[in-house]
C-alpha cells in the first residue's frame, strides 16, 4: 500500500470521516463475514450488522480514532482493529456465541469431503493457527520439526536443510532413516529420541527425550489456549490439534509447491 | 538503525498501555509486522529493532494480546492491501442531491437519444423493423424497448400516442442509467485481489444492444464462486455458479447500467459494472 494512499486516507480521517468509513466498507464487510463464518451472526444479518458498525463508527469511534491514532501503522490496519473490536462489542451486548469448532467437527470434516462453507471455516482456523505459531517465534524450525514429529507427519529435506553440517551428520542420517518414511508405529519416546540427538549436537546439551516431549506439549497447550479464544470460537483438545496441524502442514506444503 | 532514547520512549507510549499490554496501535503494528514478514523479503518493521523486540516478546508472553493479534491478522490476511482511492468518487455523505443531479443530467441525454431514434424511424419508413429479443427482467423493466417497438411498427404513429410516449420514454431510459451509489464505491475492485483478477468485461465497458456479453476472470485457487448480475435497481437478473472461469450471457439486456458480482458463500470477491448502450 502506497504512502500516498495512506496519507490521503489520513486526510479523510481529519476532514471527512464519513467518506473514510465509506471507503473502508470492504474492511467492515470482511470483518462481519468472518464473524458470520464462525457463527456469531447468520448470513441474513450481514447488512444489519454492517450498518450497526457503520453507525457506531460514525457516532463514536471516528472521533476516538482522530484522537488516538498516532500514525505508526497504516490507518487501514488501525481502522480494521477498531471495527474488529466493535464487532466483538456487538457480540457481547447481544450475547452472541460462535459455533464452536472442536474435536468432533474436525474429525467429521477430516473423514468426508467438506463443502465450501466448511472449507472456509477450516481456512479461517488455519490462518489463526498460523498467526499463533508465528507469535511463538523463537526456535521456529525446531518447533516445526517437533510438531511434525508429534503428529507423525513425514519430514522432508526442507525441514532439516538448516541443520545439515558435518557436526550433525549422524543425527541427520538417523532422522532421514526413521522420519522420512511413515513412522506411525514409533512411540513418542522413539520419535523424540531421534530428534533430541540433533538438538543436543546443535546446542551442546545432553537433554533427555522426555524433556523435549514436555516442551512440545507446552507449545501445544499454549496453542490450544490461544485458539480457543475469548469469546470462545473453538474447543480444541490435543486430539483436535493433531487434526488441525495435519491440515496446516499439508496446506503449508501445498503453498511451498506452488 | 539506532534511535534516540526519547524516540524509543515515545514509541513505547504509543504501542504499550500503562498496564503493559499493547494498545490498538501496538496490536496493529504487530499484525503489520507479520504481514510484512510474509509478503516481503525485507520488513521495514524488522528494522525498528528496539520496538520489534519489545512487541514480539510481549506477544509471546501475553495470551490476551496474542489472541487480539490473531483476530486482526485473520481479517487482514484475506483482504487486499488496499482499495485504490478514486478522486472522482462522489461524496457519500450527501447521497440524495447527488442522485438527483445525475438524473437531471441524464434526462436530456436520454431524451436526445430517444428523439434521434424517432427521427430515424420517421425518415426511414421503409426500413425493416429491427428484431429485438426479449430482454431479461420482468415486464415493467421491458417498457422502454416495448415503446420503441410500437413506434417502429406504427407508420406513421398517431399524434396523441406519440406525444404521450415521448414524455414517458426518456424518463424510463434515464432511470436505467442512474448509478447505484453504494455499489459505485466498489465497482471495478477485486476485494480479494490477491486471489482473483477479472479479464472482462473491464469496468465501465460499453456494449451494444445486440453484443454478446462474456464474463471472464482468473482465480489463483478454485474458489466456489457465484456470478450475480444486477440492474441499477439492484434487481437480480441472473445467479449462476459457473464451473469454469468464463460465463457467456446468452440473453439480451435492455439498455442501462448493470453491476456484476463474484461472491463466495460468505464474501464479495469482485464487483464490476458495465453499460448496455441504447444503440
Amino acid at each position: 500500500m502506497g504512502n500516498a494512499q495512506n496519507t490521503a486516507e489520513i486526510n479523510w480521517l481529519r476532514e471527512d470521516p464519513n467518506r473514510l468509513v465509506t471507503h473502508y466498507q470492504y474492511i467492515v464487510e470482511a470483518t462481519v463475514a468472518k464473524f458470520i463464518l464462525r457463527g456469531f451472526f447468520s448470513s441474513d444479518e450481514k447488512m444489519e450488522v454492517v450498518q450497526e458498525i457503520n453507525l457506531r463508527m460514525l457516532e463514536q469511534k471516528m472521533k476516538k480514532i482522530q484522537l488516538h491514532f498516532k500514525g505508526t501503522v497504516l490507518l487501514r490496519t488501525y481502522f480494521a482493529k477498531v471495527v474488529y473490536n466493535t464487532c466483538l462489542e456487538i457480540c457481547r451486548q447481544q450475547k452472541r456465541e460462535a459455533q464452536i469448532l472442536g474435536e468432533d467437527q474436525l474429525t467429521q470434516l477430516a473423514e468426508k469431503q467438506s463443502n465450501a462453507y466448511e472449507q472456509m471455516v477450516i481456512r479461517d482456523e488455519l490462518l489463526r493457527l498460523h498467526a499463533a505459531l508465528t507469535g511463538l517465534q523463537s526456535n521456529h524450525y525446531k518447533g516445526r520439526l517437533c510438531l511434525k514429529g508429534w503428529i507423525r507427519f513425514l519430514l522432508n529435506q526442507h525441514d532439516i536443510q538448516f541443520y545439515e553440517s558435518p557436526k550433525t551428520q549422524t543425527a541427520i542420517a538417523a532422522i532421514k532413516a526413521k522420519l522420512f518414511i511413515p513412522y506411525d508405529d514409533l512411540t513418542d519416546q522413539e520419535v523424540y529420541t531421534v530428534l533430541i540427538a540433533l538438538f543436543n549436537l546443535l546446542e551442546n546439551k545432553a537433554t533427555e527425550a522426555d524433556s523435549l516431549r514436555k516442551w512440545v506439549i507446552n507449545i501445544i497447550d499454549h496453542l490450544i489456549v490461544l485458539l480457543n479464544d475469548n469469546p470462545p470460537v473453538s474447543a480444541h483438545t490435543r486430539n483436535s490439534m493433531k487434526i488441525l496441524l495435519q491440515y496446516y502442514l499439508n496446506w503449508q506444503e501445498e503453498n511451498v509447491k506452488v | 538503525m539506532h534511535h534516540s532514547r526519547a524516540y524509543i520512549v515515545n514509541m513505547e507510549s504509543i504501542h504499550f498501555k500503562e498496564d503493559g499490554h499493547l494498545t490498538k496501535e501496538g496490536i496493529s503494528w504487530y499484525v503489520e509486522y507479520l504481514l510484512e514478514m510474509e509478503g516481503a523479503a525485507t520488513s521495514q518493521k524488522a528494522n525498528e529493532s528496539a520496538l520489534k523486540e519489545q512487541v514480539l516478546e510481549h506477544v509471546k508472553q501475553c495470551t490476551d494480546c496474542h489472541q487480539e493479534a490473531i483476530g486482526l491478522y485473520r481479517i487482514l490476511a484475506e483482504i487486499p492491501s488496499s482499495i485504490a482511492i478514486t478522486d472522482d468518487a462522489p461524496p457519500k455523505s450527501k447521497p440524495i442531491p447527488w442522485r438527483f443531479f445525475l438524473i437531471l443530467l441524464l434526462i436530456p441525454l436520454a431524451y436526445s437519444l430517444w428523439r434521434q431514434q424517432i427521427d430515424s424511424v420517421t425518415e426511414e419508413k421503409t426500413a425493416p423493423v429491427e428484431e429485438i429479443a426479449p430482454p431479461m427482467g420482468d415486464s415493467t423493466q421491458q417498457r422502454p424497448i416495448a415503446i420503441i417497438d410500437t413506434l417502429q411498427e406504427e407508420k406513421p404513429p398517431a399524434k396523441e400516442t406519440s406525444t404521450a410516449q415521448k414524455s414517458d420514454a426518456p424518463n424510463l431510459y434515464a432511470a436505467n442509467f442512474v448509478p447505484v451509489e453504494h455499489l459505485e464505491a466498489f465497482a471495478g475492485e477485486a476485494v480479494r485481489a490477491d486471489q482473483l483478477t477479472v479479464v472482462k468485461p473491464t469496468n465501465d465497458t460499453h456494449f451494444k444492444r445486440n453484443q454478446q456479453i462474456i464474463f471472464e476472470w482468473n482465480a489463483k485457487e478454485s474458489l466456489p464462486l457465484e456470478l450475480i448480475l444486477l440492474n441499477n435497481r439492484e434487481e437480480i437478473l441472473l445467479q449462476s455458479n459457473p464451473e469454469t472461469t468464463q460465463f457467456s450471457l446468452n440473453q439480451q439486456l435492455e439498455p442501462g447500467l448493470y453491476y456484476w458480482k463474484l461472491e463466495t458463500p460468505t464474501a464479495l470477491v469482485f464487483l464490476g459494472k458495465f453499460w448496455v448502450d441504447v444503440k
